[in-house]
Formats: structure tokens, sequence, C-alpha cells
């Protein structure tokens, strides 16, 4: 449990990007503490006005683990004269006797300046510090100079409607470093697919798997579909996709030297964040195991997301390999 | 690596924290380290899934019990409050797989059990030969355990998987003093190579003592001051606020010199001393340990005398509580010469550090639990401030704080804000955990990992375990011949007046963490 509290706070309509400066030095002078910040990064979040205390919470959440400078930006039409409304905070985060101090900007924009948000945001990034956009609910046109601002552009794609939004993450892997929060989210379960085949006994099974099998929601069992095709250079036939409500996988093998068979399994079977491992090999007994899923709260998978930049050739490669398992525009289903 | 070795499944995946499959074997499976520490340690690495798929554990002890019992005794050890009915879950389905093996140590048959059941485990749970033995038990049993698990060929890896690792844990202590220290050392060396064997000081799973290195090694602005060029002495403080309580009988035994200085604090003096090591490898860190600790100057036994403190606390007040003697505890004589706190000077005899002191205490009873090292530095050449302006004014000190509060203090002389010219010391303090609020792990958790994954970086090495005892070995003879004085001080005291002499006659004087 996180507990925080406002040091000091600034709000201002139809004000200026040096008013705004002002204002941050005033409230970082205005408490010990808040002189004392820390920041990792630069996140800026493009959101609706409605999910912004939401983004927001997540942020401070955050921020107990991985602090960053961030900057709302709620966009507004693009009609009228440029305007900017302002609101600026400076929390203490406290948990588990760990304090932090981080301060967040709520910048309100409409008119022509919509289209440069990249100069709204400038000046207030961290000096050497990365930048990382998060997009939550829609992607902006390639275009937006705001993305070329950036080092790290966060996405969701379970948020990018039923197919994942993949053919347009896709497209944006090609020009920017990206980030899918729902990748981040399924980690748990490729660390303990991986996990199955640590060690020489069963280890030669991973390189001779025959067919897999993904259950979940269409989203997250596309990328983990494509992530096992990509990972393992199985065909589109050798996957078969099945929704259910929680994410599982199955993969049938050959150990090719031995021919023994096996078959590797990773299992949620109910809302607890539980998962049941089974690996039935021939010649050996059957081994069960249970895991615990960690923590995946808002907070702590942004912060998963943001710990490494740079480009995630792996995802980028799951992507590619889950637009072939993906159903046809018609809905038919490729597998 | 060929591609057959090769898990695709990992890439991207950061792994190299996950240990390898293996056997973990306990040795001292029903006693009070094995619940308190190690399945603690054991249960968190599972929760983490730091564990593998293909991980067992056996324990071995004399207490009669089998499979089902210790399954049960171990699911009872560990009781997470704070992990709910998931974290009990994981738990008990985790040790429903733990074997036990009933027998005494010096018992053939004992072995000839735990060989079977590591065969057994090696074919259902594929855990490829790779075993962690793991002592658990009183250092007189190191021996005997070590001799006999050589005589099962159980030292080496199976004939049939000749690439897996075979571990041998100890915990401190490593002997009562050099001899045995390298008589227990012959001991093991007749079974297992050097590198097979890890012995455990958790001071060096902190976090904050490692964080010691990254101070020192990752920034540019502390390491060329860290000389006698600049420095003026070094405070070592290892401070605790609880008495001995149950442990009286092994403390009577052991004292503050053989349970605290030996090890801890010759860890500490030692990442305080190192040169940079070229690598932050375990031979790299090890090695520039190694020659620090060499080049600590042995105390002749005048010196024993005059520039080491022993002391015993007495009744007093100890965080609003009012606590006995040292003499009145539990299993404790009531004449009892066992020293309680250590006080001394300590000479480095190389370039970096040559002339300048390290004034070292640990004790039990003082008033606070508080472990740091001190580096106050030289004055400035010449002060240009009139006496008046800088009465205030003290020396620069860096401060790295180990336990707890972890972090870092250093003391500046700043200007007092107002119209006339008045400078005075002022304290810029950082804390780890105001910059990184992420959990940090246990020491044992930490340790057990790393030996898992074999990086013997954390773990000591018998030179610097010989190289320890050869700088209180002169303590322990002068000592051992009884006429050694013990001073007195009142529990609550930040030790005797004996020990702020030792800095007085110095012009210096300890500080108060």
């Amino acid at each position: 449990m996180t507990n925080i509290t406002t040091l000091a706070s600034w709000e201002a309509e139809s004000t200026s990007i040096p008013e705004i400066e002002a204002a941050l030095a005033d409230v970082r002078r205005a408490e010990i503490r808040a002189a004392v910040r820390t920041a990792v990064l630069t996140l800026v979040v493009v959101a609706d006005a409605g999910d912004c205390a939401m983004f927001l919470e997540t942020i401070r959440e955050m921020a107990i683990t991985h602090p960053a400078h961030a900057i709302v930006l709620v966009v507004g039409d693009d009609t009228g004269e440029s305007r900017t409304d302002a609101t600026v905070e400076v929390h203490a985060l406290e948990r588990e006797g760990a304090s932090v101090c981080v301060e967040d900007l709520v910048l309100h924009v409409r008119g022509p300046m919509v289209h440069h948000l990249d100069s709204v945001v400038e000046p207030f990034t961290l000096a050497d510090l990365p930048v990382a956009v998060w997009l939550p609910g829609m992607l902006t046109p390639l275009s937006d100079p705001l993305l070329g601002a950036a080092d790290r552009i966060v996405v969701d794609s379970k948020e990018l409607g039923d197919a994942g939004g993949l053919p347009d993450i896709s497209e944006l892997l090609r020009r920017f470093p990206v980030v899918d929060l729902s990748w981040v989210r399924l980690q748990p379960w490729r660390e303990i697919t991986a996990g199955l085949f640590e060690g020489d006994v069963f280890r030669p099974f991973v390189h001779g798997v025959r067919s897999a099998t993904v259950w979940g929601k269409q989203g997250p069992r596309l990328l983990l579909g494509g992530w096992l095709a990509s990972r393992l250079g199985l065909e589109p036939s050798a996957v078969s996709l099945v929704e259910d409500r929680h994410a599982s996988i199955r993969l049938d093998c050959v150990d090719e030297a031995s021919g023994h068979h096996g078959v590797f399994r990773v299992e949620r079977q109910s809302t607890e964040r539980l998962i049941t491992t089974t690996v039935e090999v021939d010649g050996m007994e059957p081994q069960v195991r249970t895991l615990r899923l960690r923590d995946r709260s808002p907070g702590r998978v942004l912060g998963t997301a943001l710990s490494h930049l740079g480009h995630d050739r792996v995802y980028e490669q799951a992507v590619a390999a889950a637009l072939t398992l993906a159903p046809s525009p018609s809905g038919a289903s490729a597998t | 690596m060929s591609t057959a070795d090769v898990n695709p499944l990992a890439e991207g995946l950061d792994r190299e924290r996950v240990a390898p499959p293996c056997v973990l074997v306990v040795f001292g499976a029903s006693g009070d380290l094995t619940s308190r520490k190690l399945m603690p340690a054991i249960e968190q690495l599972a929760l983490k899934r730091l564990l593998p798929a293909a991980f067992a554990v056996v324990g071995v002890a004399r207490t009669e019990m089998d499979d089902d019992d210790f399954h049960q005794r171990m699911r009872e050890a560990v009781k997470d409050e704070n992990g709910g009915e998931e974290a009990a879950h994981v738990w008990d389905q985790f040790t429903g797989g733990f074997r036990y093996v009933a027998g005494e140590y010096a018992d053939k048959a004992t072995f000839d059990r735990l060989k079977e059941v590591l065969d057994e485990l090696d074919a259902q749970r594929g855990t490829a030969g790779n075993r962690l033995y793991y002592l658990a038990t009183p250092p007189t049993t190191f021996a005997t355990i070590a001799a006999a698990i050589g005589e099962h060929n159980l030292n080496r890896p199976p004939k049939d998987k000749p690439d897996a690792f075979v571990r041998f844990v100890i915990e401190k202590p490593f002997g009562r003093d050099l001899e045995s220290a390298r008589e227990l050392d012959r001991c093991l060396h007749d079974v297992f190579d050097e590198t097979q064997i890890y012995r455990i000081d958790h001071y060096l799973g902190k976090e904050t003592v490692q964080n010691i290195l990254a101070l020192r090694f990752a920034n540019a602005i502390f390491e060329p001051l860290w000389n006698r060029r600049y420095i003026d002495h070094v405070q070592i403080t290892v401070a605790e606020s609880l008495g001995v309580g149950h442990r009286g009988g092994f403390y009577e035994q052991a004292g503050a010199l053989r349970d605290i200085v030996q090890n801890h604090v010759m860890q500490v003096l030692a990442i305080t001393l190192m040169e940079p090591p070229a690598t932050m490898d375990s031979q790299g860190i090890r090695d520039e340990k190694v020659k620090a600790l060499r080049a600590v100057d042995i105390l002749s036994p005048d010196e024993v005398a005059n520039e080491v403190v022993r002391a015993q606390y007495g009744a007093g007040w100890v965080e609003g509580e009012e606590v006995k003697a040292y003499r009145d505890e539990v299993d404790v004589s009531p004449t009892s010469t066992t020293e309680t706190y250590v006080a001394m000077r300590l000479n480095v005899d190389n370039w970096r550090w040559a002339g300048v002191p390290f004034y070292i205490r640990t004790g039990k009873r003082l008033p606070k639990r508080v472990t740091e090292v001190a580096l106050q530095f030289k004055g400035v050449p010449h002060l240009p401030f009139r006496q008046k302006q800088a009465r205030h004014l003290g020396p620069n000190q860096l401060v790295l704080r180990i336990q707890p509060d972890e972090g870092i203090t250093l003391r500046i002389g700043a200007k007092v804000p107002g119209q006339a010219f008045e400078v005075r010391s002022v304290s810029m303090d950082f804390l780890y955990g105001a910059a990184f609020a992420q959990e940090t792990s246990d020491a044992y958790e930490r340790l057990l990992l790393d030996a898992l994954l074999g990086d013997p970086t954390l773990f000591i090495r018998t030179d610097e375990v010989e190289q320890a005892w050869r700088i209180v070995e002169p303590l322990l003879t002068a000592w051992g011949e009884g006429d050694a004085p013990l001073a007195r001080y009142p529990a609550g005291a930040w030790g005797p007046k004996e020990a702020d002499r030792l800095l007085d006659r110095d012009g210096r004087h300890w500080r108060n963490p």
C-alpha cells in the first residue's frame, strides 16, 4: 500500500510555459522534501480528460520503484487559439518505510498547438534522461512530432481492439522502439514456459516442438502464439489458438535423440494468481508444480515496461508471426 | 555453446538469475538455522520463480522423521504472513517434493541412503546430477560430513554427468583460531577443490555492503580522495543494541572478537581498504580483498595491550528498557570474562593507507543497532576565515551507513545564510531507500541463489579466512594468557572510557552514529 502525501501544488488556466516553469520552481522550494526529487526518465502520457486521474495513479504507483517525471497531456481539439491549462503537484510516496518524492504536471492543451506537442513537452523534459511517450488508448499518426521526441513508445495492444491493433503496432515498430504493456503482462507465461526446458534432461524437447496450443483472450493468445511460432520456428498450421478466459500453453514435443515424447503445459485454471506447470515425459514420473504470479498491478507493469529502453527484437518477431496467425479481415481464422 | 544447448524460448528474458536444475542437500535439516533462515530463503526464491522446475531439496539430520514429517515441519517453519493463501499454496506444493534422510553424520548408512535418494531424484526430476550441499550444522560436524561425502564419491559429478556441479556451503565460524581454521581447510580440501567450497558470511549478502563497492568504483569523485593524502582516519562501527539473548552458551565460547571482528568487521574493512579490482568478478574482488587484509599491520603484544580495548557490559538501560548485565544472562557464567565489546586501532602498511589509523569498535548492548564506515578527511591546508566565522566548522566526513537507514552522509562546510560570513558543517544525506524504493532481498536468499548459480563473489575464500585470523590471532594469544584487562561499560553506553582514551590520545574522538 502506497501512501501519497501532496507536498505542494499549483494550477492555472490559460497559462504559458514560462509561468509553468516558474510554478515548478516555486513548488520545489515550498517543501524541503520536494527539493530532493528522484527520476530516471521523463514519461509523457497522452490521455483523455476522463482517464487522467487513473493514469496519474498508475504513474505514482510505478514511481515507488521507478520514479519518473510525469507530464500528462490532455489534448483537446485544434480549433480556436492555442491555450494551456496546467496543474503542478509534488508528492511524497511512502511504502513500507521507503519514501520518494515525485512531481507530476498535467497540461490541458488545445488549438493549433496540439499538432506540435513536442514543443510543449520539450521544456519540461529532464536533461540527459530518456523520454518515454505512453499512448494508452489509441495510436497517433506516425507523422506526429511527439513520437520523434520519444526514446520509447509505450502502447497496450489489449486496448487497441480485438486483434490487439497488431497491424498498426507493426507499422509503428518499423520506425520506433515500442514496448507493449500486454506483452509485459505475458512475461510470466513466457518465463515459466521457457523455464520448463532448463537443464540437460528437458532442453532437447524444446528443439522438437511439434505443435503448440495457446488458450486465452484474443490479443494475449495471438501474442503468445506469435512468440512460440517465432522462437520455435513453427508453421502457422502447428499453432492452435483457442478462446478462453485465462492464458494457458501446451507444447507437444519429441526428443529427437531418444525418441521420447513430452507434453509441457502451463495453465492458469482459476482467477487465483496461481499457475500450474505439468511436464509429462516418457519414462519419467509426471512433474506438477504450482507457481505464483507476481503482483502485476498497472504501476508494476508500466515500471517493468520502462526498465529497458531500445528495440525488443523478440517482441518484434512475435508481432510479425502473430500477424500470420491472426484472423483474416473476413473473419476466418488462420488456424 | 551449440544450438542444442540454447533455449530459444529464453531469448529476451532476463533469466540470468534463475538457478539451474539442482538438488539442494541440507545437513542439519531439523535444526534452527534451517527453519529460521534457509527455508524462508528457499520459499522466497520459489515465490519469485527463481528456482527451476527441476529442483529438489533433501534434508539430512539425526532426528528420526519420514518424508511426510519433514514436509510438515518445513511447511510450519515458513509462515509467510504477508504472502497470503497463494504463497501458502505454492509452499505446500513445493515442500511436497522434499525428501528426508535420517541418520548420524558418521554413519555410512546415512550416506548410502543419501546416494540412493540423489540418484532417484536425478532420474525422476531431471536434476542432472547437480548438487549443492548446505551445512546448517555446528562447525564441529563440518569435517565429518565432508569426509563422508568424499567416501561415497558424492563430492564429484556422477560419472554419466561429467558436466554437473557439486558445491559445498558452510557458515561461519571457520575455525576458532588460525590453526583450527587451517585444519578445517585441510579436511575440506581433502574432499573438495577450493572452487567447490562456498563459505558464507551473511554480511556480504547485504545489499549495502555491496553498495560500498558501487560507491567506490562507480564514482570518479570519491576514489581519488580515498587515500592517506586526504583521509585523516577511518572509524568502523558494528553496534548492536541486543544482548546475547538465548545464545549465552555459544557467546561464552566465542566473544565479540570471534563472533563479529574476525568475520563481519574484517569483511567490511577489506572492502574499505581494497584497491579497485580489474573486474568485478569473484577472482578480481577476492584477490584485492586478500591483498588488503595482508597489508594490515599485525599487532605486537605491547600494541595489543595499548591499542585494543576489551570490555563487557553491565546492567543499564537500552532503548527505554532496563537490561541485565552480561554475567546475569542465561547460560553465562557469573564470573565470565568473555568480552562483549572490542575497540582497536589498526594500521595498514601499504602505499594507499600508510599512516591512516583505522579505529574499529563492535559491541553488544550499545545504544542502538548501527553498522557504518566513517571516513574523516583532513582539514583544509589553510582556513581563510576568522576563528569566530568557522567555530562550528568540522572536517569533512563521508559516512557509509550499512544498517539501518542504509545510505551515505557527506558532511561539508556551508555558509550560514545572513549578513555575516559564518561557515558551519551541514550533512547531506542520501538514503538508498529514497532513490530505489525496491524491496531488497534477504542476505540468505541472495547468497543461496549465488551458490546455486555458482557465483562465489560474495563468499569467503580460504586465503581471506586465513588473513582475517592472522589479524586477530595476536589478540587471542594475548587474551589467552589470562591477564588481559576487561573493562566494563553500562548497557546503553557507547563503550568503556578506555575506548574513548584510545582515540583521545591521538587527538580524535569516536563519532556518535
